[in-house]
This record gives structure tokens, sequence and C-alpha cells, in this order.
């Protein structure tokens, strides 16, 4: 007994140091893809920019996850250009790919999420604000960004929370996140049910406090 | 439908009658992992080649036994060889002290050494004690230098290991959670994996079988590979690889023993190592 709560806290320890890893790569490739996502929204308003936006969207939107990260991990790197070139410290690094893949990936998910919102804005205050006599700018932040924002924000929530848990496909390019812990002390130990239950509580910690966040933001837009 | 039932039934009457009439002569099954080469591997068209099922075949028909070799993950192959889904193990079980306590290993057929592999560039080809074999369950002043030397060459360096196998148990005990510029460990799912890393040099080393890594040389992306360092064997290494089988069955064992014997002796075993490893992997060949 004494020795199954000693293996216990060792896990827990070994998970939670590992919790740093999981930490940057949300928050990165959260900050990356809403920005990016924000672009594409951007350009989707211009004639250039809409199919450019729509086959990036089709693209990272339709494939799995998993593959992209291969695909920027051993794929992009095995490039001449890549592999010999200026970006190769970049690309070396398997946390760098992964938060690429994260970014490229989320982003197109969090602009369709974006633009429902904006879509979702009525067209009729829209016409009232350029009947007051609105510039374009004026338009798009006092009246189009604070409805689409307070529309977005329940899917965008769900969009990070979903982020959250693609972090852990980062284990399968060699980064040591939570769920790459987890697999180590497994192979190492051969106790499966226990290490998983742990990172999982990990997970569920992380998830639930922003969720948390997310809802004391929403009631604090809705007022 | 129902015509095809009663022949089929018919054929499994008359199997385990002829079973029962020939008694000890029943299918041998043979476990093994089918994506280890050269040992075993699987082919595009679902068949195992590699050195054991050819090992394997040449063994039973000195018995005289009819054998199948099935594909299994390492994981659940012990179980399946308690169980007795399976009648023995030949898949390059390396004979170490953790794993005699549930395996009955048969007569060691070969005995390769772990080496550490890294590109042709890189300062770690200049890691010193070439090809000289180090003892792992060594002591005294030599073995504590060549220790030393070998722990100063990899500090700071990042080596690929495949997880969970015999060089990940070694790399893990004596290099993890070291003070001082130790060396960091990367993990790798399977083989081919790590290969690319070792290759586009996201790696510095990899610590692998010899029977492994002498073939890949020879292939045009290998060739930018080199050996270093010594040549590792015992400890968590194992010393050796061999058949293993349920403690319990003692009578198999030993008739495969005697047949082992005989292709240690007739030079079958040096053979096939030559064929699929391009070096004698028969145990004894081993410059000690």
């Amino acid at each position: 007994m004494s020795e199954e709560l000693a293996f216990l806290a060792a896990t827990a320890l070994a998970i939670v140091r590992a919790l740093p890893i999981t930490l940057v790569l949300s928050l990165s490739s959260a900050i990356g893809a809403s920005m990016l996502a924000a672009v594409l929204v951007a350009a989707q308003q211009t004639r250039i920019g809409r199919p450019l936006a729509h086959v990036w969207i089709f693209v990272f939107r339709g494939t799995p996850l998993l593959l992209q990260m291969f695909m920027v991990y051993y794929g992009v790197a095995a490039l001449g250009p890549i592999r010999h070139g200026v970006l190769w410290p970049l690309f070396r690094d398997p946390l760098f790919c992964a938060w690429l893949a994260l970014t490229c990936c989320c982003s197109a998910y969090i602009a369709e999420v974006l633009r429902a919102a904006l879509a979702a804005v009525p067209t009729g205050q829209i016409e009232a604000a350029k009947a007051c006599g609105m510039g374009r700018g004026t338009r798009v932040r006092r009246v189009i960004m604070p409805q689409m924002l307070r529309l977005a924000l329940p899917a965008y929530g769900n969009e990070l929370v979903m982020l959250i848990k693609s972090t852990s496909l980062a284990s399968t390019i060699t980064v040591v996140d939570v769920t790459g812990v987890a697999q180590l002390v497994i192979a190492h130990s051969y106790r499966t049910i226990e290490v998983f239950c742990l990172a999982a509580a990990v997970y569920l910690a992380l998830t639930a406090g922003l969720t948390a966040l997310l809802r004391r933001i929403e009631r604090g837009l809705a007022q | 439908m129902i015509r095809a039932g009663a022949v089929a039934l018919a054929l499994v009457l008359a199997g385990c009658h002829g079973d029962a009439l020939r008694g000890d002569v029943r299918e041998l099954v043979i476990g093994t992992e089918g994506a280890y080469p050269p040992w075993n591997f699987t082919r595009a068209d679902g068949s195992l080649g590699g050195f054991e099922p050819e090992y394997l075949r040449d063994l039973c028909a000195r018995l005289h036994r009819r054998c199948r070799m099935v594909a299994m993950d390492w994981d659940g192959m012990i179980g399946a060889l308690q169980t007795g889904k399976i009648d023995l193990i030949a898949d390059a079980v390396q004979i170490t002290p953790e794993r005699a306590g549930v395996l009955a290993f048969g007569r060691p057929y070969a005995l390769t050494t772990g080496v550490i592999a890294t590109l042709r560039g890189s300062p770690l080809a200049r890691l010193g004690d070439d090809g000289v074999t180090m003892d792992l369950d060594g002591k005294g002043p030599a073995f504590a230098a060549m220790t030393d030397r070998l722990r100063k060459g990899l500090a700071g360096k990042v080596i690929g290991v495949e997880l969970s196998g015999a060089f990940d148990t070694f790399l893990t005990q004596t290099f993890a959670d070291r003070a001082g510029p130790g060396v960091s460990i990367r993990y790798y799912r399977t083989m081919g994996e790590r290969d690319l890393d070792l290759l586009n040099g996201r790696i510095d080393a990899t610590l692998e079988d010899e029977s492994y890594i002498r073939p890949l040389l020879a292939t045009r992306d290998g060739a930018a590979l080199v050996m270093a360092g010594p040549r590792m064997i015992g400890g968590s290494m194992g010393r050796g690889e061999a058949l293993a089988f349920r403690p319990g069955d003692p009578g198999l064992r030993a008739q495969f023993d005697r047949v082992i014997g005989d292709t240690l002796a007739d030079g079958t075993v040096r053979r096939l190592g030559l064929k699929w490893f391009r070096i004698d992997a028969a145990p004894g060949a081993v410059r000690r």
C-alpha cells in the first residue's frame, strides 16, 4: 500500500513537472491561433484575401491535427530549404513544431467561430451606424466588435478547451508534456490506469480553470 | 452454408482426433513481434521474414515439429506465453536478470552488443574506446575509467532511444536525473521515427543493437551514420538473445536446447547471422 502511494506521489510529481510545457504550449498556440484567426477573418472581407483564407480554413480544418504535426515535424523538416536554411534552429525544436501545427489548425476553427459571430451582428445596426455618419473604423470599434466578441465567446471558449486537450498530441513528436510523461512512466512501470488517471486529472483541472474564467468574462460582458 | 459448416466441423474433429493420437506432436505456436528488423519483420504481403522466422523454421524441421509463427506486440507477449496462447517466444529477447523471474530462457543463439550510432561528422564519432567490448556488469578501475569517458563524451548531448526497450532502461538508469551537464534522452515509439531524427540532426546519437545498426549503415540514407564508442553488453542490456519458454515447460526447452546446440556447432547460426546482421552473432563469436 505504501509502495503504491509512493509510486503515485512520484508519478504525480513527474507529471506536475511537465505542466509548464503543456501550459506554455497551450497559451502560446492560443495566442498565435487567435491572432491568425483575426487576420483570416479580416482577409475574408477583401476580394484577394477571401479565396486564400478559404483555402487555409479548408485545409487545416479538413485534415487531422495528428497528421499536421507529423507533416511539420517529419515532412517540412526534411525539405532542403528548411533543413539547411536559417529556419532550421526553429524546426529542429519539437516544441516549435507542435506550436506551429496547433496554431495553424486552431486558427482555422477560431476563424470560423469569428466569421459566424460577425455574420450574426444584425445588419440593421450596421446600416443605422452608417446612417448616423459613423466612419468604417468607428463602426467596427463601437458597433460590430463589441457584439461580435460577446456572440463569439461561448464557441471561442469551446475551441480553447479543445486546444488544451489537443496539446497532448505533441507527445507523439517527442515533446515531453503531461501526456508524454504519463507515457514514459507507463513504459517504465507497466502501470496504466493510475498514471493515465493522474494525467487526466491535470487536464481536467486546466480545462475547469479555463471554463470558470470564461464564464466570469461572459457574465461581465452580459452586464 | 450449412454444408461448409459441417465440413469445417468434420475437419476440426479430425484434427482433434489426429492430435490425440499423435500426442506430443501438435503444432507449436511461436510468438514474435514482426517489427524488429532484421530479427523479425512483416513483409508487405503480411508474411514474416528475418533472422528468427528463418532460424525457427530450421529448428522446427530438426525437431520434426509443425510450427506456426504469430506476430503480436511485445507488451502482451509474456502474458500470451503464460496463458498458453503461444508455446515460446522468439523475438530477440535479451537475457536480463529482471526477465529471468518470469521466463525460462533457452540456450542463447545470439550475442549482440549495444552501440552508439551518430552522424559521420559529429564530435561523438570520436568518442573513444571504439569497438572495445564494455561489460556493464564489470568492476574495477578500467571499467570505471571507461564509464567516465563515456559519460564525459555524451555530456550535453541528446540521445534518442526506443521507448521501453533494454537500451532505454540502461540510459534512463545511467543518465537520467543526474546533476550537471547530463545527457538528455528523447524517447521514440518506433525505431523509424528515431532514425529519421538521427539522420536530420535533431538528436546527436542513438544507442541501439549492433545487429540493427549494421544493416542500417549499408542503406543509402544510413551511409551518413557511423558506429562509435565501446560495444556494450551485460547489465540491463542482457547477455545474449534466447528463446523464452514457460518456466513450467522444461521438456520443450530441453528439446530446443539440443537442436540449438546443433545449429551452433554446424555453423547455421553463423551463416544466418552473416546473412541478416552482417556479423557473426553466435555466442562466443564476440571479442571479449
